[in-house]
């Protein structure tokens, strides 16, 4: 294929955006829908020009990366613990492990309203609800990745007479990465959807991205609905790619080896 | 299930010499055994629960007992207040996955045979898809209201976007011997649709069907905890309102059955629809 093809092709899958675009602009801009139903693509960013408006979502941001921080971190570190005992342990796997995969099934959403009635609706019962989004896809890549372990590098430990957590640090873990990062990825994912989540339904006073668009909805302000939820998918975006380029960079001893 | 318990297995054996008898008595207890083993866990939990409330430990407004769950279970049950609620709710999910699955289908199907629709479209479908459902609500709050619409197109915004995704992929993937055997056999443009790129792509696009079918559900189950009059999300949330716990506490769990007996369901269809593979040569 041709550089030229390949432009061409990027051009037309451009078009459709673009016709998108042009029918909003002039669908507003002729008043065919009503003002606080949608507005002009281009006054997404008026907002901003608001130094007040401006503060409330820079706080939003900031208070949202910090209470997804502390979710992340939280849920991942229990995630580990769990996933490495559940993977290590038979007996605690059979014990434990169908009780998970049962309680596994309720929706993390539905669990909002019991987690705001135990630890309210302000940054606590937030930070739980997102450490449980962060939990699931831990424990299970970190038990999977385990339980794969191939059982020769086991015995390679046992030949050089390994105690149990040499054995751990030193080849079930790393043996088990590929899969680690795989769950993490997960985790942060689910960690960004759930600060949202719950920051869209869990309302209460703390500050927060989700919780700026869901006030200026009630405020029928269009204009800063469609901002926020542009720097929420932004956010998603950035999350993603970033994501990806350190998968890759933490697996490159893998991909180098083989 | 092949695994023994290294204690009782090795008990068995060395009783085995002196008797038959004590043998199969024992591997009845083994087997009752491994059966109970995974109640065993929720059991005590069940247990620790129910002593906390009934020495009162917690609250029974904040965890109120296992015995209280069952009973207000069995009363909006006998009221008739799950089985209105979750009709709602179960009626819409039929809503927005007929009409959400069929358009994913159409737009899958499409961008898996055509290249330019995949060159058109293609772009735009993937950066959109990358922007969960839950996100965009309070956009569609603007554009749609609050009524059945919202939920309708929340739904279908699930659902369609990993069923095309898959049903174009499966429709990519075929393998290409099976296509040569239809070039082989001059088989017509219909035919090698219907026998070969269909089937071939079916286990994919099975898939999509299943993880659209519960994106379906969770979704649904968010916008009417957020905005609703009815249906399971709403009886939850009023649950939650009015802090009974109970309540709050018998809609998760009908939330979890729900959405694993959808799965399930689909599952089975799968095998069903699937059966020619293990008999094949593939």
């Amino acid at each position: 294929m041709t550089a030229r093809t390949v432009w061409s092709e990027r051009w037309r899958g451009a078009v459709l955006p673009a016709g998108i675009l042009v029918l909003w602009s002039v669908a507003t801009y002729d008043g065919w829908v009503r003002d606080d139903v949608l507005i002009t693509p281009w006054r997404t960013l008026a907002p901003l020009g608001d130094a007040a408006i401006r503060g409330d979502l820079i706080d939003g941001i900031v208070a949202s990366a910090v209470r997804f921080t502390e979710g992340a971190l939280l849920g991942i570190t229990l995630g580990l613990i769990l996933g490495v005992v559940l993977g290590l342990s038979h007996r605690t796997d059979r014990a434990v492990g169908p009780s998970f995969h049962a309680i596994r099934q309720i929706a993390i959403f539905a669990w909002v309203p019991l987690l705001t009635a135990w630890f309210g609706n302000g940054d606590f019962g937030k930070v739980v609800f997102i450490a449980l989004g962060a939990f699931y896809p831990v424990v299970m890549g970190t038990y999977e990745g385990i339980c794969s372990v191939p059982p020769h590098l086991r015995e390679i430990g046992q030949l050089y007479c390994f105690g149990p957590w040499r054995l751990l640090r030193r080849i079930i873990l790393p043996a088990a990465v590929p899969s680690i990062v795989g769950a993490l990825q997960l985790a942060l994912i689910f960690s960004w959807l759930a600060t949202i989540g719950a920051e869209y339904l869990m309302g209460g006073a703390s500050p927060g991205i989700g919780t700026f668009v869901m006030g200026a909805r009630e405020m029928l302000r269009t204009d800063i609905v469609l901002l926020g939820v542009t720097v929420i998918a932004a956010w998603g975006f950035l999350l993603n790619s970033l994501l990806r380029a350190g998968s890759r960079r933490v697996l490159r001893w893998r991909d180098a080896a083989s | 299930m092949s695994m023994s318990i290294p204690g009782t297995a090795s008990t068995a054996q060395g009783l085995s010499r002196t008797g038959q008898a004590p043998v199969t008595v024992l591997r009845f207890a083994q087997r009752i055994w491994r059966f109970s083993r995974p109640l065993m866990f929720p059991a005590a939990i069940v247990l620790v629960w129910s002593a906390a409330s009934a020495y009162g430990w917690v609250s029974p407004k904040i965890l109120p007992s296992p015995v209280t769950i069952a009973e207000t279970f069995w009363d909006m049950l006998a009221g008739g207040d799950i089985s209105a609620n979750l009709g709602i709710s179960l009626i819409r999910v039929a809503k927005g996955f007929v009409v959400g699955g069929s358009l994913g289908l159409a737009l899958g199907v499409a961008m898996g045979f055509s290249r330019t629709v995949e060159i058109w479209i293609g772009p735009l479908f993937r950066t959109v898809s990358q922007v969960p459902s839950l996100v965009w609500i309070p956009l569609l709050m603007q554009l749609f209201g609050i009524d059945e619409m919202l939920k309708l197109v929340i739904m279908v915004k699930a659902c369609l976007i990993p069923i095309a995704i898959t049903s174009s992929e499966g429709i990519r993937n075929i393998p290409g011997q099976y296509l040569e055997v239809a070039q082989v056999l001059a088989l017509s443009r219909r035919s090698r649709i219907v026998n070969i790129i269909l089937p071939g792509a079916l286990p994919s696009i099975f898939n999509g069907l299943r993880q659209g079918l519960s994106h379906v559900w969770v979704s649904l189950v968010i916008v009417e905890m957020m905005v609703s009059a009815e249906g399971i999300g709403y009886l939850m949330s009023w649950g939650r309102l009015i802090f009974q716990l109970d309540v709050v506490i018998v809609c998760m769990i009908l939330v979890g059955v729900i959405g694993f007996s959808l799965d399930f369901g689909l599952q089975r269809l799968e095998a069903r629809c699937l059966r020619w593979r293990g008999t094949g040569a593939s």
